[in-house]
């Protein structure tokens, strides 16, 4: 097997927070020790409660902020290697989707400038030329080409999602980054810009990441699966067999909390409890305040990410929890 | 927040509310339209030489002599030429000086949110500190160190108000962005000068030509009181706070010397700055 | 508190050293002193004496601590123009300033901010449209103008007080009021638009909800909170009460450091304006200082930080 498309090792980012005046910052590590492979072609979903890190993975990927620790390789080239040309074949070869499809467009620029701009900026195309393909790719994503002179304010959330979509795959990416790309819409236009990327990954040579914390979304579209709590990834598998078996407590508990859609099993109390608060995990297993299982060892000895049964997760007691048949009815 | 007020049918939208504007803004813009035609062709319109003297016709009161419109002041000289020219000079200083201050203030906040760190600790230091300082002292003691020089004058009037334009460009930065456009724009390689120029700077042109309308009164006031205290506009160049200098000594005898400038002045002044409030109710809530 | 003060008096020693080194510099790089006091036309033997009487012949970081040391003891040097100790000027005149600008502020302060929170509580009212336009046309007008008009009416017209000059209280009168209208419009518009802001906030509608009285939910809910930015703005204003002494007491000939100021501007007075300017920055770090502590002694948050 080749070199994987993209690579972490060890990567993370710690936040100072200033709580006073000449108080000393407090470390928030939005991200540790995260190591990650991503083939060519592969989607690897991120999912985790809001302010797991996710977001800032994502933002470290693409080298819009620097690590504190650890190194990204993409197409076996380290982000600290590359050159300001480099980073300019970087910026051609990867893109991000943003949640927000409203603040992530220039309310100022026509949809047709806005997505011929990468073309035009990298000297790929003539103006003429770019506003021609910009159209094309338009078309791929499922809007008129009529489009191109409106506005970002004259469409609906759904139409400029799929604007931000077409600017992201303009330049013919390998990676794209999708940050709550669909969390922001409507569950019927979520399910049509899901089915949209079902399609473009069939014909392109093309990867994702996709960030959400939407558990029901991701399966659809992503052949593996990262779960991440407070900075770190606690299970990682194929998406397939985590949905069906999740081994660690708090991918359990996620996927408890689904809402289902058979009313008999709608109400069941997710196991989550307390409150997310980095603060309180020095040593151990950062899930131990929360979950109904710790014992004793999760309080003096971190787990570390370990193989079991093919997937790979941080948890004492992984092998102990059964597979359980209401969570694989209720998410199936 | 930004998308509404900042619409590409905007234009269309105030075109056809030119006429629903309320009546007292209507009055402040074609004074202000009055006032910039003066400054434009004060030249062409003056009736007389603003300097030449006549030592016959001095202290002539408005109306009375049919040459001399507005009256002529203690040498004799056309009290409406000099007018039309003081406001031409007042209205260039302020213009140039807003101008200047609107350009080194917004590129310094530019730079300052760019580059973050001591870039920004700096700039904006220096701007607290330009901010809690009397600008009128400093003035004053530069012209004192350096003597009084048009060139100079203008600049200081330039660096008056700097500070107000970097604090609100580097917050509308930050804001920017913060908001996905701009690092929309990055992901996919646009130069950050491109960014810059391109992105952002259309997205919030709308709160710094507010900024600059608020700003444009304090210049003229500034102005016009530096060369009240003679440290300003110097003779054989006249501005309106130096008509109202040379008047005051005659005020007990010739109160339209002091009148007919100041009531320039405050029309001007007020005019402006009501527009600029007006623009900034109905534009933008960020400057509020 | 006590640390929290003393570093910003650190600060405030820093910002006036720095001030002091910096006018001297700049005063130094535009030109040679002796030329200035003695005119360009003196012997080289007198420039040389002069030189060595003032240290100019030293190095400047010397001629610094030299300055230095004169400055503490209350040494300016002489006025250039007529020859008077900077330092009598000095004091003659600061008690001139403090006299005008403090009754002003204090007037200002007594009309704007009762003026203001009326505007605030009967909004639209005639009480508010007065506050609001007095206040739009305090930005508009200059102040000097304002003074001018003043003589015009109590001195030219129903000449009921001098105009200008400054040897009785009676001269004081106008411009105390020119100053006090002048900032009272500013005081009342903010104090408006301050406690309109508060008055809008949840708290306010709860204690409302509450059934609290009016007259309480002002004293005791609004007013606290609104304290913070008033102070705050006062300090600035009280910053730009300085710049305006200049024009205020220029206008009215009253002898206080801003007319001299302007007068030692006017006339090249080099020394006198050196001194002012450090005077000025003692004035702009004293009302910042203040304006810090007293934040502190009103923001909670900082206060109970033991
Ligand atoms: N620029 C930043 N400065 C300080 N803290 C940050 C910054 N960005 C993110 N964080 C913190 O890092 C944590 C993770 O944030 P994020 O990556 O946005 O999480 P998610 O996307 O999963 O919601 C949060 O606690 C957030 O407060
Ligand atoms: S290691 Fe312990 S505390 Fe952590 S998830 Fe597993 S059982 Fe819970
Ligand atoms: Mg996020």
């Amino acid at each position: 097997m080749s070199a994987p498309l993209l690579e972490t090792r060890n990567l993370t980012k710690a936040f100072g927070q200033k709580t006073g005046w000449l108080a000393k910052p407090k470390i928030l590590c939005a991200s540790s020790s995260i190591d990650l492979q991503l083939n060519a072609r592969e989607r690897l979903g991120i999912v985790g409660e809001s302010g797991s890190g996710k977001s800032t993975l994502g933002r470290l990927i693409l080298g819009l902020t620097p690590p504190t620790e650890g190194e990204i390789f993409f197409e076996g080239v380290n982000h600290k290697a590359r050159s300001l040309q480099g980073w300019k074949q970087f910026r051609v070869r990867t893109s991000l989707v943003q949640q927000n499809p409203l603040s992530a467009l220039n309310p100022q620029m026509t949809i047709g400038e806005q997505i011929s701009e990468g073309l035009l900026v990298h000297h790929f195309a003539s103006r003429a030329a770019s506003y021609e393909r910009a159209a094309a790719m338009l078309d791929q994503v499922g809007l008129s080409s009529a489009m191109m002179s409106r506005y970002p304010h004259q469409m609906s959330g759904g139409q400029r999602q799929r604007v931000v979509i077409a600017r992201a795959l303009i330049l013919d990416p390998k990676l794209v980054v999708f940050d709550e790309a669909v969390s922001a819409l409507d569950v019927s236009v979520q399910a049509q810009v899901v089915a949209l990327l079902r399609d473009l990954w069939q014909q392109r040579d093309l990867a994702y990441v996709f960030i959400t914390h939407d558990l029901r979304v991701v399966r659809h579209v992503v052949d593996r699966i990262a779960v991440m709590y407070l900075g770190r990834v606690v299970e990682t598998g194929d998406i397939k067999s985590v949905y069906e078996w999740p081994r660690h407590p708090y991918t359990r508990a996620l996927l408890a909390s689904v809402p289902s859609m058979d009313p008999t099993i709608r109400n069941i109390q997710p196991p989550i409890n307390g409150e997310l608060d980095p603060g309180k995990i020095a040593g151990g297993c950062p899930f131990r305040p929360r979950c109904p299982f710790a014992i004793e060892r999760c309080g003096t000895e971190a787990p570390l990410l370990r193989d079991v049964a093919g997937q790979r997760v941080a948890c004492h007691r992984a092998e102990e929890f059964p597979r359980s048949v209401q969570m694989g009815k209720e998410v199936a | 927040m930004m998308a509404q007020s900042a619409s590409p049918t905007r234009s269309k939208r105030s075109f056809t509310s030119i006429f629903r504007l309320p009546v007292g803004i209507l009055l402040c813009a074609t004074w202000i339209a009055v006032i910039l035609i003066v400054a434009i062709f004060a030249h062409w319109l003056a009736p007389f030489d603003y300097t030449q003297q006549a030592p016959l016709t001095r202290f002539a009161p408005p109306l009375k002599l049919s040459n001399h419109l507005l009256g002529t002041d203690f040498l004799g000289r056309d009290l409406l030429s000099n007018l039309l020219a003081a406001t031409q000079t007042t209205l260039m200083v302020a213009l140039i000086g807003g101008t200047i201050s609107a350009i080194v203030g917004t590129s310094l906040g530019f730079l300052s949110a760019h580059f973050g760190g001591w870039v920004d600790n700096l700039v904006m230091g220096i701007a607290d500190a330009m901010a809690s300082v009397p600008f009128m002292i400093i003035a004053l003691g530069v012209l004192a160190v350096f003597g009084s020089s048009p060139l100079l004058f203008v600049l200081l009037m330039g660096v008056f108000n700097w500070w107000r334009y970097a604090r609100l460009a580097r917050g509308l930065v930050l804001g920017a962005n913060a908001d996905g456009y701009a690092e929309a724009a990055r992901i996919v390689g646009v130069p950050s000068l491109r960014i810059y120029l391109r992105h952002i700077l259309p997205n919030i042109a709308g709160p710094l030509v507010v900024q600059f309308t608020l700003n444009f009164p304090e210049i003229v006031l500034m102005e016009s009181g530096l060369s009240f205290l003679g440290v300003g506009i110097k003779p054989p160049a006249i501005s309106l706070g130096l008509m109202i200098s040379y008047g005051t000594s005659y005020f007990a005898i010739a109160w339209w010397l002091v009148a007919l400038p100041g009531l320039v002045l405050v029309l001007t002044t007020l005019s402006i700055s009501l527009l600029g409030d007006y623009l900034r109710d109905r534009l933008d809530a960020r400057l509020r | 508190m006590t640390g929290f003060i003393l570093s910003k008096a650190v600060r405030a020693f820093a910002v006036l050293f720095s001030t002091a080194l910096f006018v001297f510099v700049v005063l130094r790089f535009s030109g040679d002193p002796a030329e200035r006091m003695l005119g360009e036309f003196a012997t080289p033997e007198a420039q040389a004496a002069f030189r060595t009487l003032w240290g100019l012949d030293k190095s400047i970081p010397e001629q610094f601590l030299i300055y230095l040391q004169h400055a503490i003891q209350g040494d300016f040097g002489k006025s250039f123009a007529d020859g008077r100790d900077v330092f009598d000027i000095i004091t003659q005149s600061i008690p001139k300033t403090l006299t005008v600008s403090v009754s002003a502020f204090i007037i200002a302060i007594l009309l704007g901010i009762p003026a203001g929170i009326v505007a605030a509580i009967r909004r639209d009212s005639a009480i508010d449209r007065l506050v609001m336009a007095t206040a739009v046309l305090g930005h508009s007008i200059p102040m000097f103008l304002v003074g001018l008009i003043f003589i015009f009416i109590f001195a030219v017209w129903l000449r009921v007080l001098p105009s200008s000059g400054s040897s009785t209280w009676r001269h004081a009168i106008l411009p105390i009021a020119t100053f006090a209208l002048y900032n009272a419009a500013s005081i009342s518009r903010f104090a408006r638009a301050t406690l309109i802001e508060v008055l809008e906030q949840p708290y306010i509608a709860a204690a409302r909800g509450d059934g609290i009285p009016p007259s309480e939910i002002i004293l005791r809910h609004a007013l606290p909170n609104a304290a913070i930015p008033l102070v705050t703005m006062l300090g600035i204003l009280a910053t730009s009460l300085l710049g305006g002494t200049v024009l205020v007491e220029t206008v009215f000939a009253w002898t206080g450091i801003g007319a001299q100021f302007v007068r030692a501007v006017g006339q090249g007075d080099l020394n006198v304006v050196q001194a002012m300017i450090l005077v000025f920055t003692v004035f702009v770090v004293m009302i910042n200082l203040t304006v810090e502590i007293l934040y502190a002694f009103l923001n909670p948050k900082i206060r109970s930080q033991q």
